[in-house]
């Protein structure tokens, strides 16, 4: 985990760094853990693991010059065992909502999971990722159900834990949305 | 833990002796133990570490927390300010109780990570804080948790995959149907021809009923590979959405009745002397009628003309059972044992495909109950069947027995 609360300034002064809380949403082995871990990390690993109560994680990322440093908790999946609090949101400055591409019922899962968060914490910025878009032959989401998403105004992402592709995209998307929309 | 806890004494307390030292080093020494380090608040963000430091402490901030070290331990536990602005107040006053937060995980300095809780409580005047490294008891529940959500990602890869298969299968079969449909109604114009002999005609009935029969045979393929998805599926163990026997029971044997009274047939019905109504086992409405028309359907096919059909309902405490008598021939022994797998049939198989008691059996078995059949020396045959009652749960260990009466 990076660690360290300052940044040095235009002339060499230190000034607080900006700290933004990020959540992760989503349903049990859609791959929440293993997208910070490539993402604060770079690796990946094939073995699931369960998520018990909250994992939390920071990297540093450069948004317009600036140094913003993600506080990402990754909140254990949802299922008929665990259900997830949003009074963890309290202080997000936004969240990736996860689901799976391979298994169909995640996505429906992650409606209702964005429905009770926007019902608890009002409008957060939130970026929608459709993992394991590596897995081609077990894909499972159409097209046209990520269109209706794309045209209810959600920012939807294909990614890959595992190749890495779409990861950076997302959390830099989220990035610069907390950035402007939620000062802490 | 005792409230005489030494972290919590107070300045001005009165000097320990030496057995009240030893105590107070055991106390520490046992926390440590336990992973739990104390933490004593100084003020705001301002804590300090007391007694013995576990472990863990050496690992889990930028530098090792010894005794007495000062720190604001939201900067080690990321987790900590949310929930002590969740805890409200529970240093506020003596009586406050103590607060728990949830468990978070937090990796630490070499790699590895622990999961952890903490407890916000004041003790003797001071306000303490005990984070928790959790162990081996939690380990074991995290362990079980896991193993629980492999299996749910198993059943719905198996599910996933019978579908699949499910689909070919359709695709198959109705390639298959298709012929045969032609083969009927060919058959169907040949017996229409004038001037057939005899044996021509009797070479075009047997051709006719064949043909019908192979698609008979491929509906029951189709039916008992929905089964074989369906079995997988939801049933009800709530009493407010069981299914009631006696009601499926009542059902079926309207459906049958033509059949009945075309062979003479009576049935009798015989639920538990006093026994109140409803009679409701685990299982799904529509699938345990099904189960019940196959069984029934089945006794009077082998029962002979005039003779009777009794169906007994016993409650077990735990569970019901539910008995088919007829008075056919019995069963041959040997097949008695088989005689609920795919594909076999009884002596005279009149048409069946063999899979009425292979869903039988293996929607029962789903949930959570048993299924049999024997002979009755003398009188004839004996389909049961044993489904748990609602919320009572199947015993996974019991091997079947058939029914007492």
């Amino acid at each position: 985990m990076n660690r360290g609360g300052v940044v040095k300034g235009r002339h060499g002064v230190a000034k607080p760094m900006i700290q933004k809380k990020i959540c992760l949403l989503g349903s049990f082995a859609v791959g929440k853990t293993s997208l910070i871990s490539r993402f604060v990390r770079g690796i990946f690993s094939d073995q699931y693991l369960v998520t018990v109560g909250v994992k939390i994680d920071s990297k540093d990322v450069e948004v317009a010059g600036e140094t913003i440093r993600l506080v990402l908790w990754d909140l254990a999946g949802e299922d008929e065992f665990a259900k997830v609090n949003p009074a963890y949101l309290r202080g997000a400055a936004g969240y990736l909502l996860v689901a799976d591409g391979t298994r169909r019922a995640t996505l429906n899962q992650a409606k209702v999971l964005q429905k009770r968060v926007a019902e608890a914490m009002g409008p957060l910025p939130f970026v929608t990722l459709i993992n394991k878009c590596d897995l081609v032959s077990d894909w499972e989401i159409p097209e046209t159900d990520l269109q209706a998403l794309r045209a209810d105004g959600w920012e939807v992402i294909q990614s890959s834990a595992r190749t890495g592709e779409g990861v950076e995209d997302a959390f830099a998307s989220l990035a610069r949305q907390a950035r402007v929309k939620r000062p802490q | 833990m005792p409230e005489d806890l030494t972290v919590g004494r107070t300045e001005g307390a009165p000097a320990l002796n030496a057995s009240d030292s030893r105590m107070e080093h055991g106390i520490e020494a046992l926390l440590a133990g336990e992973g739990i380090m104390v933490l004593r608040r100084l003020g705001p963000k301002r804590f300090r570490v007391e007694g013995t430091p576990p472990v863990w402490a050496s690992q889990v901030g930028e530098v090792p927390l010894r005794t007495g070290t000062e720190f604001d331990p939201a900067a080690v536990f990321l987790f900590l300010p949310y929930f002590l602005e969740d805890a409200g107040s529970p240093w506020a006053t003596d009586d406050a109780p103590p607060q728990t937060s949830d468990i978070w995980c937090q990796t630490l300095r070499n790699g590895e990570y622990l999961h952890f809780t903490a407890t916000a409580r004041r003790m003797g005047g001071s306000e303490i804080l005990l984070v928790r490294a959790l162990g081996v008891d939690f380990e074991e529940r995290r362990h079980v948790l896991q193993k629980a959500r492999e299996l749910a990602l198993a059943h719905e890869r198996l599910l996933k995959e019978i579908s699949k298969k499910e689909a070919l299968l359709h695709c198959l079969v109705h390639d298959v149907a298709g012929p045969a449909t032609t083969v009927i109604q060919c058959f169907g114009l040949l017996g229409l021809e004038d001037g057939l002999t005899a044996s021509a005609r009797e070479l075009v009935n047997m051709g006719s009923s064949e043909a019908r029969r192979q698609q008979v045979l491929l509906r029951g393929t189709l039916d008992i590979f929905a089964a074989d998805l369906s079995a997988l599926e939801e049933f009800f163990t709530d009493p407010a959405t069981a299914p009631d026997v006696l009601r499926s029971v009542n059902s079926v044997l309207k459906q049958l009745t033509a059949s009945f009274a075309a062979k003479g047939i009576t049935w009798s019905l015989v639920p538990e002397p006093d026994r109140p109504s409803p009679w409701l086992v685990a299982g799904h409405g529509g699938k345990l009628e099904r189960i019940l028309y196959n069984l029934l359907e089945n006794a009077v096919r082998h029962s002979p003309v005039g003779s009777t059909v009794t169906i007994r309902l016993t409650d077990e405490v735990a569970t019901v059972c539910v008995a088919i008598d007829d008075q056919g021939p019995g069963l041959d022994p040997g097949l008695a044992a088989t005689l609920f797998e795919r594909f076999v049939q009884g002596k005279t198989n009149g048409g069946s495909a063999g899979l009425g008691l292979y869903f039988c059996r293996m929607m029962i078995n789903r949930w959570g109950g048993q299924i049999g059949c024997h002979s009755l020396p003398a009188i004839g045959s004996r389909f049961w069947f044993r489904l748990p009652k609602p919320g009572a749960g199947p015993d996974p260990t019991a091997a079947p027995t058939p029914p007492k009466h």
